[in-house]
């Protein structure tokens, strides 16, 4: 819309609602991207347009993107925004709400972009091989949980550790999720494989290597999708808990697709 | 592995501790909760356990696993002011059917087709069983879950 042609028509309310709908979409795009539950994302999004002098706002919000309408006497602005790259970020998570909850008295749609921006910017929490160091232990645990030994704790933290590194460097490529599961399940069992081979052959055998492979693909389970989507769907937020099990499930395929991968590459011996 | 039983519940509890607390840190959770997220992901799993040791199926003891998850966490979620949600993701780790879901592959590749449904089934209960424990916690804790809107 041409700038002449909207204060002709609408002096200031229809400029002002499009600068609150700004800033709620991008609280609403924030949280969504950071994998919170779809009404967490809605009540966030309610409470800044409210916050910012809306009288309501009605949001819709699925996995994939957010339609949303603010309104005030007669006058409203919709818009829709599509949301990729969906992904597990809880320090965003309660940042965001966090400001939702408590906005700023003066807060005006300027300075909430800035605040926004501001918790964009936070870096991540631990550094990078502290998150690889912790991930590669967090599987190896995972393995001796499940009933393993030794050997099987050393192969899935060394194939997690592996894999997750290389996860993180195709993630920065962009790359598409699904040959990145797929890859990433591969290497992480190959290696899996590699150390239960080698510990065999220093006289080492062990008989529950299968309690190493899982725990090594453990880090690419998509355990907080099923989480939220399960939260979705007894709230009857039926399109976005629907997408988000799609999404676990295309996942899960991804990854067994890896492990058969790997699998024909050792005359699946794994199996 | 043979464990008189006290020593095998620590073995677990710490076991458990350290793969939330891990995968706790993958999903970029704040710092003053990590060891909250390790607390209740290795009550969940203890709690299962018991229940498992008492005689209750597994699906009824990863029930009241996950539930313990989620009603513990609201506490911290409200005190911490951080979204239960963090809780409950990190809570679960130690109950997901991991062995289960790898023996649906390992039989269908071997074309045991009987053996990879009775696997999946089994693994199907399992994350089922955390979902509607989580669902029942959130509904129990808060109460845009517990009324409908409008």
């Amino acid at each position: 819309m041409s700038k002449s042609f909207q204060d002709s028509l609408q002096p200031q309310a229809v400029c002002e609602l499009a600068d609150i709908m700004q800033v709620v979409m991008r609280v609403g795009v924030l949280m969504l991207q950071a994998g919170t539950v779809s009404f967490r994302v809605e009540q966030a999004m309610q409470r800044v347009a409210l916050g910012l002098g809306a009288e309501r706002l009605d949001a819709y919000v699925t996995f994939t993107g957010i339609t949303a309408s603010v309104h005030r006497g007669n006058q409203h602005y919709t818009q829709i925004a599509r949301v990729s790259s969906v992904g597990v970020d809880m320090n965003r998570v309660g940042a965001v709400e966090f400001l939702s909850l408590h906005l700023p008295a003066d807060a005006s749609p300027s300075k909430l972009m800035a605040l926004l921006d501001k918790i964009e910017q936070i870096p991540a929490v631990y550094p990078l091989p502290l998150v690889l160091l912790a991930v590669a232990i967090a599987c190896g645990a995972f393995a001796l949980l499940q009933g393993g030994g030794l050997v099987e704790f050393v192969g899935a933290a060394v194939g997690a550790g592996v894999g997750q590194t290389v996860r993180v460097y195709l993630r920065s490529l962009k790359l598409n999720l699904v040959p990145t599961t797929v890859v990433c399940a591969a290497i992480a069992t190959l290696l899996c494989y590699l150390v239960v081979q080698g510990f065999a052959m220093v006289g080492q055998p062990t008989t529950y290597a299968q309690y190493g492979y899982v725990s090594s693909v453990l880090f690419q389970v998509p355990g907080a999708p099923l989480v939220t989507a399960a939260l979705d769907l007894i709230r009857f937020d039926l399109l976005s808990g629907i997408s988000r099990i799609t999404y676990a499930l295309i996942l899960i395929f991804s990854l067994a697709a890896g492990i058969i991968t790997a699998g024909a590459l050792v005359n699946f011996s794994i199996m | 592995m043979l464990m008189p039983p006290l020593i095998s519940f620590v073995y677990q509890a710490i076991l458990s501790f350290v793969a939330t607390v891990g995968f706790a840190m993958l999903y970029n959770v704040p710092k003053r909760a990590l060891w909250i997220c390790g607390l209740i992901g290795a009550g969940g799993h203890l709690l299962r356990l018991l229940l498992q040791e008492i005689g209750l199926n597994d699906s009824g003891a990863t029930f009241f696993g996950a539930l313990f998850v989620g009603l513990v966490g609201a506490l911290p979620a409200r005190r911490l002011q951080l979204p239960m949600i963090l809780f409950a993701i990190a809570g679960i780790l130690p109950m997901i059917p991991g062995i289960p879901a790898y023996k649906v592959l390992v039989y269908f590749s071997q074309g045991d087709t009987l053996g990879g449904l009775e696997s999946a089934v089994k693994t199907l209960f399992s994350v089922g069983a955390i979902a509607i424990g989580i669902g029942t916690a959130r509904i129990l804790t808060d109460r845009e879950w517990w009324l409908e809107r409008n």
